[in-house]
């Protein structure tokens, strides 16, 4: 039997992101061809006398390491994206008061120095505990754990691959933070095999990294499901008005801005639209400021961060979702949205039209096009209607089993001897 | 003789709920039940109930000691239904004939940014409220936070009112002083009264503040700095909240100490004592014109209405509350037409300021929310449900 020693830094019932739903969902899909995961995440032990890396099969824990603190700076780190270097410009913050930027800026050395400090602890709990378990390939899930499995691979001698959710040049550009760009790259560098999510990652780890595209694997994600309950409608706003909705991360990368000048547009073009940017991040405080100064917040709503069932209710009452990313190396909300039947606005820069090409879709910065494609999409029940049928045929032919069956034959070429 | 004006000002809004996105058309209570209870209980044990027993004290013992209040028609609605006996100590007081109750807005708004109507809707409520509880009819005006300009001075006037309050604003008196009666510029005889902010923020603000040079501050200190002003002053008005007695400043700080105190130390000198705004504007001669065509209050460092409408949030939730008012006349509900008056409060433009510093600490320390934007965004969901409810029963 096939073992994996896989590293994720989050998991299920604990996500703040899509990384958690699409380990959850592959782990599971792995299980199902015969190949036993040990799923490492950051995290108190919880399976204190169990012997470490009994394994787990689908729904089984995760084996957690170390302690809490690593997934509580990445969590913020999420919310706030950037750490600076000396560099950082603060030029667009609102924030006039001395003090107050002095303290900020502290806040985010500290925090740039709690991921250093938290990481090497986290590498250290791994190897340390994970001494004696025998395993054939190594897999780790996204930049906070390519350290940890270079470090088994100096153990065990055996394969890496690095799967590539989402990369620093996504999330932040070219004002990315250099150390964790430094890591990646040197990860890409090192490891056996790189799986990335879309055609799109492929080609920014390519530009940006210069990894060698031979490398590079591309493995689309199936369809997210599993751990939901059902959900009662009852209690949901009925509104008159057509729902425009936003959600994820309020943070540059996802493209908040154009969102909200391209609703901006909308409302002069008509008073029965309502807009939903559902979220948390570091540009919130600013996208709701930006909403009141275009006086268009009394049709504009900001629920916070969601659950993910309440994330299922928002499909409920929206009439589109609108993902105007900056870069989107995949794009599972969207996903998630056209399950639920909801149709979808992306931009040209996400991995999602790889899979969708028949999708609406539209340069981020380019808000008049965006106004006047929801505008049009959500009063023409003709188009809505066909791209809710595409999307479904399209839906119907992803699957976490074809995943599976592509990352099994990857263990096979990198460890031929399983 | 200098005349001093004790006035203290008492309030409490009633807070929101957290409105959630998912009920934005679901059909729930707006106000925080439980977080005004405990609030208004919490501060009538530190302040209303021991203040005023101390100042029924003080009024027996003193019939020289002269004390006004002004209640908005939002804490007495919360008197009533919390601490009923808040009323009656108030009552108490007001039967000794040495306490003076001032005209005010009912709701504690800025209704009359939108104009005289909604103001003069807004006094008309707190009139109604004086006269069903004290059976009492106020000759002199207060608007919301002391804010003022010389259009509300001639709305005002022309209720008949004699006088009103307002803060004694350097950029208005360029350089005069504010221990003078001053009066309208077309009309002598209404007169106006003008806050000293800073003998008055000497106790309400600086009271414990054991880093400023003269503290600890003494009732003698004090009656010595007002009787060593220039004899040309001749009524030193002193405004401030009343919560400054057991609440903002606590019992520990000696502040009830410090106010039992202080009439006697007034009265005993033959140079001091006490007036309300009525007595004052018959005893002293009015000396010049106080004219000020842009607003002025007694908030924050600038002194205008910066505090409630100095950003984009502020403006926009304002904007959005009084575009429903012609709905909310329409429905001519009683319950609708209460939380109307409810939502009208200042206090939750207040909450949503953005400036920092001073200013900010002390906006912050009256919010209950986390964030100004926090404040915003609720206010703006509340008003959203509030619509919905307002279209549902004009349809219906």
């Amino acid at each position: 039997m096939m073992t994996i020693l896989m590293f994720g830094w989050e998991y299920p019932p604990h996500i703040s992101g899509g990384l958690g739903t699409a380990c959850y969902n592959l782990v599971n899909a792995l299980a199902e061809k015969g190949v036993r995961v040990n799923f490492i995440t950051p995290g108190p032990d919880e399976s204190a006398g169990q012997v470490p890396g009994a394994g787990m099969h689908g729904h089984t824990k995760p084996i957690k390491v170390g302690n809490e603190q690593l997934v509580n700076v990445l969590s913020q780190l999420l919310r706030k994206i950037t750490i600076p270097s000396e560099l950082s410009p603060y030029g667009n913050k609102s924030i006039s008061d001395e003090e107050e930027r002095r303290e900020e800026r502290q806040k985010e050395l500290d925090l740039a120095y709690q991921l250093e400090k938290e990481l090497a602890n986290f590498n250290a709990s791994a190897a340390k505990a994970l001494k004696g378990i025998e395993y054939d390939v190594i897999h780790a899930h996204d930049w906070p754990t390519y350290e940890a499995a270079m470090l088994m691979r100096n153990v065990s001698n055996k394969p890496v691959v690095l799967h590539v959710h989402s990369t620093e040049v996504d999330r932040n550009g070219d004002n990315g933070n250099e150390f964790i760009f430094e890591l990646e790259k040197d990860g890409f560098l090192k490891a056996d095999k790189i799986i990335t999510v879309s055609q799109y990652t492929k080609n920014v780890l390519t530009d940006h990294y210069k990894v060698d595209s031979g490398k590079i694997e591309v493995v689309y994600h199936g369809v997210p499901q599993g751990f939901d309950n059902q959900i009662t409608t009852d209690n949901l706003p009925r509104f008159k008005e057509k729902v425009v909705t936003f959600c994820g991360r309020i943070t540059h990368q996802k493209g908040p801005i154009h969102f909200v000048n391209a609703a901006a547009k909308l409302t002069e073009m008509s008073d029965r639209i309502r807009f939903v940017m559902a979220g948390d991040g570091d540009l919130r405080h600013e996208m709701i400021e930006l909403t009141a100064e275009l006086g268009i917040s009394r049709r504009f709503h900001f629920p916070g961060f969601l659950t993910r069932e309440q994330v299922r209710y928002l499909w409920q009452i929206s009439d589109v979702l609108v993902m105007p990313s900056v870069s989107e190396p995949f794009g599972l909300t969207g996903i998630e949205a056209m399950s639920a039947g909801v149709p979808v606005i992306v931009s040209s820069q996400s991995g999602l039209i790889e899979l969708f090409p028949h999708v609406s879709q539209v340069d981020y910065w380019e808000t008049d096009d965006l106004a006047r494609l929801i505008f049009k999409l959500i009063n023409d029940p003709q188009m809505t209607k066909q791209q809710k049928q595409e999307n479904g045929r399209q839906l119907s032919k992803l699957s976490w089993e074809a995943a599976a069956s592509q990352i099994v034959d990857l263990y096979h070429s990198v460890n031929p001897m399983v | 003789m200098k005349n001093i004006c004790l006035y203290f000002q008492v309030h409490q809004p009633f807070r929101l709920r957290q409105m959630s996105f998912f009920n934005l058309t679901n059909d729930i209570p707006y106000f925080d039940e439980g977080l005004n209870k405990a609030v208004l209980t919490k501060v009538a044990e530190n302040c209303y109930i021991p203040a005023n027993r101390l100042l029924l004290d003080l009024l027996k013992r003193y019939p020289d000691f002269k004390i006004t209040f002004s209640i908005t028609g939002m804490a007495l609605d919360q008197f009533k239904r919390y601490t009923p006996s808040v009323i009656d100590s108030f009552q108490a007081m007001l039967t000794t004939g040495s306490v003076e109750f001032l005209a005010e807005t009912n709701s504690h708004s800025l209704a009359f940014v939108k104009g005289e109507d909604h103001f003069l809707n807004d006094i008309k409520a707190h009139g109604q409220k004086m006269k069903a509880l004290f059976d009492y009819r106020p000759k002199v005006f207060r608007n919301t936070e002391l804010i003022y300009s010389d259009k509300i001075g001639s709305w005002v006037k022309s209720l008949g009112y004699k006088a009103m309050l307002t803060e004694g604003a350097d950029k208005v008196l360029n350089g005069r002083s504010p221990n003078q009666l001053y009066h309208y510029p077309e009309a002598r005889k209404f007169k106006l009264l003008l806050r000293n902010y800073k003998l008055s923020d000497d106790i309400a603000f600086r009271f414990s503040d054991r880093t400023w040079p003269v503290w600890p501050l003494t009732p003698e200190k004090f009656a010595g700095w007002i009787k060593r002003l220039p004899p040309a002053d001749n009524i030193i008005n002193l405004f401030m909240d009343y919560e400054t007695f057991g609440e903002h400043q606590w019992k520990g700080t000696g502040i009830f100490d410090f106010l039992a105190d202080l009439p006697e130390c007034i009265i005993r000198d033959k140079g001091t004592n006490f007036v309300t705004p009525s007595e004052a504007i018959t005893k002293v001669k009015s000396k010049d014109i106080f004219r000020t065509i842009l607003p002025i209050s007694w908030a924050d460092e600038q002194r205008d209405l910066s505090a409630w409408l100095g950003n984009y949030m502020q403006l926009e939730a304002f904007d959005f509350l009084y575009s429903l008012a012609e709905k909310v006349n329409k429905t001519d509900d009683y319950s609708i037409s209460q939380t109307w008056d409810y939502l009208q409060a200042s206090d939750h433009f207040y909450y949503m300021s953005t400036k920092m510093s001073n200013d900010g600490a002390v906006h912050a320390y009256f919010s209950p929310y986390e964030t100004p934007h926090e404040a915003f965004t609720n206010y703006m969901n509340t008003l959203t449900n509030f619509e919905y409810r307002l279209d549902k029963m004009l349809k219906g």
